[in-house]
């Protein structure tokens, strides 16, 4: 068995097919510990899928995912409860319930996972609040909040259990440019803070550029793996034109 | 010939799979039920949902239907000069059959479809993976204390559309057409048994109750993640949920002997 740092996230030859779609055909990846990484790729490529195959709510037709150095593609449900209390995730859209008040959401996996009093609960629910520059939102309700909003009072439900490993669905989605550069700064702060490793899923090419450690580009149902600075060197015609297609890449950047 | 006997293989597979999947689940709903955490507090909210807010047509409803019954029940029974029975063919059909049945099918449309229609939309969003991930089970956290919540409230439903039923009826009997008062009470009383009648009904609005529960809570949790999937299990959960009560009525009536 390769070495594996305890939160780091290995993907080893994973099939994944839906019907007769294949989403992914011999995928492997690495995901190191207490690094910003980002998947990139086209959409409908499946990059949202790769994070649930991560998270354990899809499971892969063959193939491993191993978080640290436990295997989790064929843990039962129960057992990946347990595993799951390692990790934390946002989703696209936020996934917070509606019904409940945005404290009420953040407070959830406190009030369920510890026996904190519920004081402490709210002094860490008002930490995270200030961790991701959320004011005065304890009593509304998710639907109340802008998209930015949302996104940060997700990313405040993922982090306050104080997970090993963050895996973030397109934190980027829908913003305006000065949200994007917000929520950047902030999971730069956590991940050199806390040292969490983080796992993105990212159509945003600038701030992919800015802040990843290592980049995983996904074509064909297959990755390309490196630093920046590989990936933007890499000869590899597919991802070429991706970054292209996305005003990076060197042809756009020789040009200029 | 041969796509016909494998078309309806694979559809006799599908449905056995189906009636497994619901058994399996409603097997994990009792489980959590019965083992803590005890989620009292959603459950009383899902009782304001599903039951207080389901009082006003419920009530309505049963007003009219006693009202119908006993303007019907008089013009029949005026013809055989038996008009003062008016009292016990108005409860009878209420207690055996009418509460229990028309509060499941009503409780199944206001409330068995919300439930459905939000549990689907909570999968739609991703809310019940956001629970999971929190590592917390969203069949013990959002549908068990709805399921437990549509159980306990039909029974209590079913028993005002009852007595609803019952002053509608005494409303156009006593009131309009002239029947003693005191002859609307007694032969009410004196008709109606206390275990074939409002045992029987009782248990039939208790096993309605969990019927609606378990098929509305089902098809929101096993609906696909989209709109379409949403709409789907809200018309499923109302059409599985009104056969299966009907259907279900008959047995009871049959094995309890409600009537006989």
């Amino acid at each position: 068995m390769p070495d594996r740092g305890n939160s780091r996230v290995d993907v080893v030859s994973v099939r994944l097919a839906f019907g007769d779609r294949r989403v992914f055909d011999g995928l492997s990846c690495r995901f190191s510990q207490a690094k910003i990484s980002v998947i990139l790729g086209a959409s409908g490529v499946g990059k949202s899928t790769l994070l649930r195959l991560m998270a354990g709510l899809q499971r892969p037709n063959y193939g491993d995912i191993w978080i640290g150095e436990e295997e989790i593609s064929r843990l039962p449900e129960r057992q990946m409860r347990r595993v799951r209390k390692r990790l934390g995730m946002m989703f696209q859209g936020g996934a917070l319930l509606d019904s409940m008040t945005v404290f009420d959401n953040v407070a959830l996996p406190l009030r369920e996972r510890t026996r904190l009093r519920e004081k402490e609960i709210a002094e860490r629910v008002h930490a995270q609040f200030e961790a991701v520059g959320l004011k005065r939102v304890d009593s509304l309700l998710p639907g109340e909040l802008s998209g930015g909003m949302k996104k940060r009072a997700a990313l405040a439900r993922a982090m306050v259990t104080e997970p090993e490993i963050l895996l973030i669905d397109e934190p980027f989605s829908g913003l305006d440019p000065l949200a994007v550069r917000l929520i950047e700064a902030l999971l730069v702060e956590v991940n050199h803070t806390k040292g969490l490793t983080m796992i993105l899923t990212n159509h945003h090419i600038g701030s992919t550029m800015r802040m990843a450690d290592e980049v995983v580009f996904l074509v064909d149902g297959a990755a390309i793996s490196g630093t920046v600075k590989e990936i933007k060197e890499s000869p590899d015609p597919r991802l070429q034109r991706f970054l292209v297609a996305a005003g990076t890449g060197p042809a756009l950047e020789d040009a200029s | 010939m041969f796509e016909l006997v494998r078309d309806v293989g694979w559809r006799t597979i599908e449905n056995v799979h189906g009636l497994g999947g619901i058994t399996l689940f409603g097997s994990r709903l009792v489980y959590e039920t019965l083992v803590p955490p005890y989620r009292l507090r959603r459950v009383i909210d899902e009782l304001y949902n599903t039951g207080v807010l389901s009082l006003a047509i419920v009530c309505t409803s049963g007003l009219a239907v006693g009202l119908v019954l006993g303007l019907q029940g008089y013009n029949t029974l005026v013809r055989f000069g038996a008009e003062q029975s008016v009292g016990a063919v108005v409860g009878l059909s209420l207690v055996r059959e009418l509460g229990p049945v028309l509060t499941a099918l009503l409780v199944t449309g206001r409330a068995g479809s919300a439930v459905a229609a939000e549990i689907g939309a909570m999968v739609a969003t991703e809310q019940l993976d956001g629970l999971r991930m929190m590592s917390v089970d969203p069949l013990d956290f959002v549908t068990q204390p709805k399921a437990l919540a549509l159980a306990l409230a039909m029974p209590l439903l079913s028993a005002l559309f009852i007595v609803f039923g019952l002053f509608g009826g005494y409303l156009v009997g006593v009131g309009l057409l002239g029947v003693d008062a005191g002859t609307y009470l007694s032969s009410l009383e004196n008709n109606i048994d206390f275990r074939n009648d409002v045992l029987g009904s009782l248990l039939k609005s208790v096993v309605f109750g969990a019927l609606v529960g378990l098929v509305a809570t089902w098809r929101g949790y096993t609906s696909a993640p989209n709109s379409a999937g949403v709409s789907r299990a809200t018309t499923g959960a109302v059409v599985q949920a009104s056969v299966a009560t009907l259907m279900f009525d008959y047995v009871i009536t049959a094995l309890w002997g409600v009537g006989v």
